[in-house]
C-alpha cells in the first residue's frame, strides 16, 4: 500500500517537472539576444558561416523542436556550455551545489531548534503574555526583508563587535576547517531562516491548540498528568505531524531565500550563481540552475510527502 | 429585499467592530495611512528633488539642509525615500490587482465549474507554487528588461496562484451551501450564481490574499532592486536605496543610505500583515494561511 502512494506522488512530480522546464525554456526563448550575438562581435565573420553555426547550434529549427533537443541532452546528463566562462554548466552546477545544500540544511534545522519550542510555548497558554511575545516575535520575522536583516546583522557583528566574518565561505587564508566554515555559516543561516521561523512558529502553535483539544488529551489530563508532561508525551507527537508538510512547503522560499542571501553573503553557492548568470544574461546558465532548483525541490516534496505517510498512516492518497 | 440589506450593513459593521477591537490591525492600518499620506503629499508641500544632485555635499551627514544626508552622488535620501515609498507602495498596490485579476477568475472556475477545468488550472497552479517564485521573476525580468513596470507586471502575473488557491478553497464549500443549490434548483444560470451567490460570499478569503499578496509584492520588488534587477537608478525605490549598502563601506560608514529605507520596508509589511492578520481573524477565524 504505501510502495504503491509513493509510486503515485514520484508520477505526479514527474509532468510538474516537465512543466517547469517547459514554462523556463520559452520565457527564455523569448529573450532577446541568441548565442549568435558573441560570434557576431567578432567582425571577421562571414554570413556563410554564421549561417553554418547557426544551423549545427540548432537555431533554425522551430521553438518546439529546439525543446526537445535540449530536453534530450538534459536526460544524458548534457546541460550546455555557459556563454561566459565556456565551461560545462553541469559542472559549474556541481561545484556550487554543496555550499547551498549544507546552507539550506542548515537553516532548515536552525528554524526547526527554533519554531517548534517557541510554537509549543505560544500553545501552552493561549492570549497570555508569552503568546503575544511570540507571535509577535514571528510577525517581526516574517514581515523582515531577509537582505535587510542580511545587512544589518553584518554591520553589528562583521564591523562594529568584530566577531564574525562578514562573507565568504572559507577565510582567505588559512586552512578549510570545519571551524572556519562554521563561523562563516553563522549569519547566512540566521538570516535564512528568518521567514521560516516567522511561519513555523505559528503553524507549530495553531497545530499544537488543536491537538490539545482531542480526547485523548483530555483522557490524559483527567488522569491527573502535569501540563507539561500532558503537551510532551501526548501532544508534540501529533502536533509535530501537520509540520512535516509545512516544512515540504517552505522549500521553495527557502531556495528562493538563498538566492538573495547568498548574494548578501557572497556565499558561493546555486544563488549566486544564478544572480551572475542573470547579470550576465548567461542563458544555459539560467536554465541549468532552474532545471537543478526544479528537480531539488520535486525531490524534497516527495520525500516529504513519504515522510508524512510513515508519520500518520491514516493517510492514503486521494 | 430590504431586510437583507440590513443584514448585509450588520455584518460589516460587525466585522468593522471586530476590527477596531484588533489593537495591532488598528495600529498596523494607522501607520499605512500616515505614510501614504507622507509619500503622497510631502513630496509636494516639500518641493522634494530625489535626481539632482548637491555638488556641494557627496555622502553628507544628515543636517538641516538634508535631514536624512545625501547618497554617494549627493542626492537628498530623505527625498528619495519619499519617492522610492511611491514606487514600493504602487508596485505593490497595481501587482496585487493583476494577480486578483487573474487568480479571482481562475480559481471560481476551478472552483466552480471542477472537472477538466479544475484539474487543469489546480495543476498550474501547483507547478508554480512549487517552483521559488523569486527565481522565476528574476528570470522573467531579465528577460523583459528591468523597469518598473516589468516588475509590476512580473510580480502581479505570478502573483495569481495565492488568489486562485485561497479562493478555489473557498468556492468549494460554498457550492455546496443551500441557497446555491436552490438558486441551481430554479434554473439561475451558471454565470448569474457565480457572480451573485459565490462571488460575494468569496468576499473574506479575497481580502485576505490582497494584503497578504500585497506584503509579499513589496518584499519581492524590493529584493529584485536590491539585486540591481528591479526598478533601475536614478528613479528610486526603497530596494534599490539599499542597492548601495553591499558596499563595505557605505555599510560601515554611511547608515544614513541604507537604514531609513530598509526600516521603511520593514514597518511597511509588518503593517500590513497586521492588518492582513486583523481582517483574517474578523472576517472568519477558521481561516488559515
Amino acid at each position: 500500500m504505501r510502495l504503491k502512494y509513493i509510486l503515485k506522488r514520484i508520477l505526479i512530480a514527474i509532468p510538474t517537472f516537465f512543466g517547469i522546464t517547459i514554462l523556463a525554456y520559452f520565457i527564455l526563448n523569448l529573450a532577446p539576444g541568441s548565442p549568435l550575438d558573441a560570434l557576431l562581435a567578432d567582425p571577421g565573420i562571414t554570413p556563410a558561416e554564421l549561417e553554418r553555426k547557426r544551423v549545427a547550434l540548432g537555431l533554425d529549427q522551430p521553438v518546439i523542436v529546439q525543446y526537445f533537443t535540449w530536453l534530450k541532452q538534459l536526460l544524458t546528463g548534457n546541460l550546455g556550455f555557459s556563454y561566459s566562462t565556456q565551461r560545462p554548466v553541469a559542472t559549474m552546477i556541481l561545484e556550487r551545489l554543496p555550499a547551498t545544500a549544507i546552507l539550506a540544511a542548515s537553516s532548515i534545522l536552525l528554524s526547526l531548534v527554533v519554531s517548534i519550542p517557541l510554537g509549543i510555548f505560544a500553545a501552552s497558554k493561549p492570549n497570555s503574555k508569552r503568546d503575544y511575545f511570540s507571535g509577535g516575535l514571528s510577525m517581526l520575522m516574517m514581515a523582515t526583508p531577509n537582505f535587510f536583516v542580511g545587512l544589518v546583522f553584518i554591520y553589528l557583528f562583521a564591523i562594529v563587535f568584530q566577531i564574525l566574518p562578514s562573507g565568504g565561505m572559507y577565510s582567505s587564508s588559512g586552512a578549510r576547517t570545519f571551524g572556519d566554515l562554521m563561523k562563516h555559516m553563522i549569519l547566512p543561516c540566521l538570516v535564512l531562516s528568518f521567514q521560516q521561523i516567522g511561519g513555523w512558529v505559528r503553524h507549530m502553535r495553531s497545530s499544537m491548540l488543536e491537538v490539545m483539544q482531542d480526547d485523548y488529551i483530555r483522557t490524559a489530563k483527567s488522569k491527573g498528568l502535569g501540563k507539561w508532561k500532558v503537551i510532551m508525551k501526548h501532544a508534540l507527537k501529533n502536533a509535530l505531524t501537520p509540520v512535516v508538510t509545512v516544512v515540504g512547503m517552505s522549500i521553495p522560499s527557502i531556495v528562493g531565500g538563498a538566492v538573495v542571501t547568498e548574494q548578501v553573503f557572497g556565499w558561493p553557492g546555486i544563488g549566486s550563481l544564478m544572480v551572475t548568470a542573470i547579470n550576465g544574461r548567461d542563458y544555459p546558465v539560467i536554465m541549468g540552475v532552474t532545471v537543478m532548483i526544479a528537480a531539488a525541490v520535486l525531490i524534497a516534496n516527495i520525500l516529504t510527502d513519504v515522510a508524512y505517510g510513515i508519520l500518520d498512516p491514516r493517510i492514503s492518497y486521494k | 429585499m430590504k431586510k437583507q440589506k440590513n443584514e448585509n450593513v450588520s455584518y460589516l459593521s460587525e466585522v468593522l467592530d471586530k476590527l477596531k477591537e484588533h489593537k495591532m490591525a488598528m495600529a498596523g492600518l494607522v501607520v499605512l495611512i500616515l505614510e501614504i499620506l507622507m509619500v503622497v503629499f510631502l513630496p509636494i508641500i516639500l518641493n522634494l528633488d530625489p535626481y539632482t544632485s548637491d555638488y556641494t555635499a557627496f555622502s553628507a551627514v544628515p543636517s538641516g539642509a538634508h535631514i536624512l544626508g545625501t547618497d554617494a552622488i549627493g542626492r537628498d535620501v530623505f527625498a528619495r525615500l519619499m519617492y522610492g515609498g511611491r514606487t514600493s507602495l504602487l508596485v505593490g498596490f497595481v501587482s496585487t490587482l493583476i494577480s486578483c485579476a487573474i487568480g479571482v477568475p481562475l480559481g471560481l472556475v476551478a472552483g466552480y465549474a471542477r472537472g477538466k477545468a479544475e484539474a487543469i488550472i489546480m495543476r498550474i497552479a501547483d507547478i508554480f507554487m512549487s517552483f521559488p517564485s523569486i527565481v522565476l521573476i528574476l528570470v522573467l525580468v531579465a528577460v523583459l528588461g528591468p523597469s518598473v513596470w516589468s516588475v509590476t507586471c512580473v510580480i502581479g502575473v505570478l502573483g495569481w496562484t495565492q488568489f486562485a488557491r485561497l479562493i478555489y478553497a473557498n468556492v468549494l464549500s460554498v457550492s455546496e451551501k443551500e441557497y446555491v443549490e436552490s438558486a441551481r434548483a430554479i434554473g439561475t444560470s451558471n454565470f448569474k450564481i457565480v457572480t451573485k451567490y459565490v462571488l460575494p460570499n468569496s468576499f473574506a478569503p479575497i481580502l485576505i490574499a490582497i494584503t497578504f499578496q500585497m506584503a509579499s509584492a513589496i518584499l519581492s520588488e524590493s529584493s529584485l532592486s536590491f539585486l540591481g534587477m528591479g526598478v533601475q537608478p536614478p528613479g528610486a525605490s526603497w530596494g534599490n536605496m539599499l542597492y548601495d549598502a553591499q558596499s563595505i563601506t557605505v555599510l560601515s560608514q554611511k547608515l544614513w543610505i541604507w537604514l531609513p529605507p530598509g526600516l521603511a520596508l520593514l514597518i511597511t509589511v509588518l503593517s500590513i500583515n497586521f492588518l492582513g492578520d486583523g481582517i483574517r481573524d474578523a472576517l472568519d477565524p477558521k481561516i488559515k494561511l
